[in-house]
């Protein structure tokens, strides 16, 4: 039940991200694709932030008094550099808020915070308070009716918990009593919440294997230059300077991070409070809920495993790791299986050199298999994919396999005429000597591979996998005797099954005169 | 090696042991299999047997040369791309041997099978594995 | 404060001190630590090397042999065109949210009463003397002459503007035997204009108030008026900034 209400919510989101992701395709191309670099992009404006910051503050005066004027100075008198600076410090972080919900969306729409990602999911909650507290204190810093709002706000919020022995607030009650010490309080919490942030987004990747933290390069230029036209266009400014005898009438606030301080007037600080720390408790248990079924991990079988470590270079978890044997065959080492962080993907079958379909004594075993669709049932399949070609296509018509992944487009709809389908976890599970096996004698006239869209594979590696693997680049090899012409490669997004389907149409033309070529040179 | 109706068999030599158990290990199952193949060829042609032999001889050496290309690039030998390349090239040889096999043409390949298989492999023992059994470190 | 010798004090001992400090870090510790060993760094070119070249190489066979039509990034004047305008739009939303919608916080027709204050209550019993008996039941080092109770009294206070109440609320002492202070944090919008400002405090049991401050004040636009209380110091305090006409 739960987990068709979960569906029913992921599923719009995920539709609407597909859709911006194919569209942003076109100008950006799928490598600079920024809804593709959404986690990448959140540190790289994390940098811009820390080294623009460093700049303003070496100019910053840390006095009550002296704060105001010496971020006014800079941001006029130094507007060239200073005031720049400045601009691309606020909207710098206010980019890395948009990227972080942005990503923490689109992981949440497409499933990817459960079972063995549960780590980077719950690592990833206490960021969304980090990077605020970040934003709040720094804005407190400017000192002027803005900072005096939210320091006030943020500090009665806090009052409500009772845990300071007297009111914080009070430290903002009339003009004198704010004094410098309290203020440094405040500069201090600038500086050491962003850094507590950066070790927190090192914990939230340290268990993502080859995890990318910088973006491409292109888009890393192209967002730098964004940011800075628009610290050019539209400068950051400052409110008039704080009064404590004053309350501020008219504020402009950052609602980037400042949405929930409007909320706190309506509402009380014990509504907040509520909301907030059960919102964060709900997004912190929500990897258990609902319980995931998992698909169960492959188990390694030692009598087939000599320790090559395929499967250990292939797999993107890193959840295989290589250990000394115990079996008391004559090899170093073993395949061990770490089922805490495997996803059963299968990448790890398809890169297995025992993974081979050609028939043996007894049933197909591999050193390492998924129990969920083992090599001798995908054996099954493809040669059901064939049969069914056999029975279907009109006269002359190619028979092809198309072979998909779970993840990308839905391959089954395109069975029929001709054509059988096969689809797997990761289309990284297919070991290249299935298509060995299917363009040799007459079993198939072509193969045609596909998955999901170009740079986003669901299980990360597998696009690129079977890529290398094709061009012969990594083990296991395609092999140099299988005919190129007749194997065709797509990838595409789940809602690109038009493309998909146009691709497939064209293939089996070629096919056809390929065959009639051939015929015609046999003759 | 004497009739070249019957394909002979390989015998162990002290020559082909490497030194490292695993590869010796792997080597010895490689040629018992082929050997029973070899019998097989002479007793029982014809049949789903062969083909079967052959596909279990063809997965054994996928994998022992998978090991062998991992322990040469751990040990950083340069002559690595000539041997795979090698590899390749016998597993490709093996893959169109089983082609003719499962398509029937079995009296094109008989007298010539056996010897292929049993004179790759010794070929390949004595040039590429002496190399690199024999000097571990460098590419000469 | 002299802003341009502010900056010099900071940056002159960085420019010397820095590369020292650089130095000394490096020689002694860092080198080891990032210095990579030869072979890896020779493995890692030629793993970059050997991943651009088959990106290059990918591009090339696109669309053909088992190369499926893969695209490198758009780098053609007409993509980096709708990838300005991408930006553009992006730009225009950070910008834009980044200090608008205005948010109009308190009434500029209004001033503020912020009512803070702790004051702690007086003690419930008075201390009394133990008499001997009682003394010798105690152990040797638990015998103190005297006898105090930590608890107080809650603190009731009535804040009223122009005799209409605008608080009337009792505050428990703090802490798990009762014995610390009451406070109170509060704030009340009133209209500008002439008011009197009555304020009674009453911190033990009997009938009354032991601290009454009445006030008048004029109230102008967004005038912060704080109210707090110091009982050494006679009672309640009403701050009334002073606002230029401008601000008003």
């Amino acid at each position: 039940m739960t987990l068709i209400m979960l569906n029913a919510i992921q599923y719009p989101i995920r539709r609407l991200f597909e859709g911006l992701e194919v569209g942003f395709d076109g100008p950006f191309g799928p490598v600079w694709n920024p809804l593709r670099q959404l986690g990448t992009l959140a540190f790289f404006f994390f940098w811009v932030a820390a080294v623009s910051g460093i700049y303003v503050f070496i100019f910053f005066d840390t006095s009550v008094s002296g704060a105001y004027p010496s971020i006014e100075q800079l941001t006029h008198q130094q507007w060239f550099a200073g005031g720049i600076m400045r601009s691309l410090h606020r909207y710098s972080s206010d980019a890395m808020v948009i990227c972080m919900g942005l990503h923490g969306l689109r992981e949440f729409s497409r499933d990817r915070y459960r079972g063995a990602r549960w780590f980077t999911w719950f690592t990833g909650i206490p960021l969304i308070w980090l990077l605020l507290i970040s934003g709040i204190s720094g804005y407190w810093l400017v000192w002027d009716e803005l900072a005096q709002y939210v320091a006030i706000n943020s500090m009665e919020w806090l009052d409500w918990l009772g845990i300071f022995g007297h009111s914080v607030a009070e430290n903002f009650l009339t003009r004198g009593s704010l004094d410098d010490r309290f203020f440094s309080l405040l500069v201090f919490m600038h500086i050491f919440a962003p850094l507590f942030l950066l070790f927190a987004m090192w914990i939230h990747i340290l268990r993502v294997n080859r995890a990318k933290s910088n973006p491409p390069r292109g888009l890393a230029i192209g967002s730098f230059i964004m940011l800075l036209a628009l610290s050019i266009a539209y400068p950051a400014v400052s409110h008039p300077p704080a009064d404590l005898g004053r309350v501020p009438s008219t504020l402009y606030p950052d609602w980037f991070f400042m949405a929930l301080y409007p909320l706190f007037d309506a509402a009380g600080a014990g509504t907040l409070w509520a909301l907030v720390m059960g919102g964060s408790l709900l997004l912190c248990v929500l990897p258990w809920l609902p319980p995931l079924r998992r698909n169960p991990a492959p188990e390694v079988y030692l009598e087939q495993c000599n320790g090559c470590t395929r499967c250990f270079e292939d797999c993107p978890y890193s959840a295989i790791t290589m250990q000394p044997r115990t079996d008391g065959r004559p090899f170093e080492q073993e395949a061990v299986v770490n089922s805490d962080l495997c996803t059963a993907c299968g990448i790890c079958v398809g890169a297995c050199p025992m993974s081979t379909p050609f028939r043996r004594e007894g049933e197909l075993q591999t050193g390492i298999d998924l129990p969920s669709l083992s090599l001798n049932t995908l054996y099954k399949k493809i040669n059901q994919g064939i049969e069914l070609t056999k029975n279907t296509p009109p006269e002359g018509q190619a028979r092809l396999l198309l072979i998909g992944c779970d993840h990308g487009t839905d391959v089954n709809g395109f069975a029929g005429s001709g054509v059988g389908t096969v689809s797997l976890p990761c289309i990284g599970m297919l070991p290249p000597s299935f298509l060995d096996y299917l363009l040799s004698g007459d079993r198939m006239d072509g193969v045609m591979l596909t998955g999901c869209a170009q740079c986003d594979c669901h299980h990360r590696l597998g696009i690129e996998w079977t890529e290398q693997r094709l061009a012969g680049m990594r083990d296991p090899y395609l092999r140099k005797r299988v005919p190129r012409n007749r194997l065709h490669v797509h990838w595409a997004a789940a809602n690109q099954g038009s493309a998909l389907g146009h691709q497939l149409k064209t293939f089996q033309n070629r096919l056809q005169d390929l065959a009639a070529t051939d015929s015609r040179e046999a003759k | 090696m004497n009739d070249p109706q019957e394909p002979a068999h390989i015998q162990w030599r002290k020559a082909f042991e490497t030194g490292d158990p695993a590869i010796d290990h792997e080597h010895r199952e490689m040629i018992s299999r082929i050997n029973g193949f070899l019998i097989s060829l002479n007793t029982e042609p014809e049949t789903d047997l062969l083909v079967h032999q052959l596909g279990d001889i063809y997965a054994l050496i996928t994998a022992h040369f998978a090991l062998e290309e991992k322990h040469m690039r751990d040990q950083g030998y340069k002559a690595y791309a000539v041997h795979k390349q090698d590899h390749e090239k016998l597993l490709d040889d093996l893959r169109d041997l089983m082609d003719d096999l499962e398509q029937a043409a079995f009296t094109k390949i008989r007298e010539t099978i056996g010897h292929r298989i049993s004179h790759w492999f010794i070929h390949h023992f004595s040039t590429h594995d002496a190399r690199w059994h024999c000097r571990p470190m460098d590419g000469q | 404060m002299d802003t341009s010798a502010n900056v010099y004090f900071f940056i002159v001992p960085v420019v010397v001190f820095g590369p020292l400090f650089l130095w000394i870090f490096y020689t002694f510790g860092i080198k080891e630590l990032i210095k990579i060993p030869e072979e890896m760094r020779r493995k890692r070119r030629r793993d970059v090397q050997a991943a651009a070249d088959f990106q290059a190489e990918r591009l090339r066979k696109r669309g053909t042999e088992a190369v499926g039509l893969v695209r490198g990034p758009n780098t053609t004047a007409f993509g980096f065109f709708m990838q300005g305008l991408t930006f553009l739009w992006f730009a225009t939303l950070i910008g834009f949210f980044a200090s608008s919608p205005p948010y109009l916080y308190a009434d500029p027709g209004a001033g503020l009463i912020k009512l803070s204050l702790s004051h702690a209550g007086q003690r419930r019993l008075s201390c009394s003397k133990k008499s001997a008996a009682e003394l010798a039941k105690l152990e040797p080092n638990m015998r103190a002459r005297q006898s105090c109770p930590r608890e107080r009294w809650p603190v009731y206070i009535e804040l009223e503007l122009d005799n209409h109440k605008l608080f009337a609320r009792s505050a428990k002492p703090a802490g798990l035997s009762r014995d610390g202070p009451s406070s109170f944090y509060q704030k009340f919008s009133v209209a500008t204009g002439k008011h009197r400002l009555t304020l009674r405090l009453r911190d033990t049991d009997t009938s009354g108030f032991g601290f009454v401050t009445t006030r008048d004040l004029e109230i102008l636009s967004g005038q912060v008026i704080a109210v707090q209380f110091n009982a050494a110091k006679g009672g309640f305090r009403v701050s009334v900034p002073t606002l230029n006409e401008e601000q008003s």
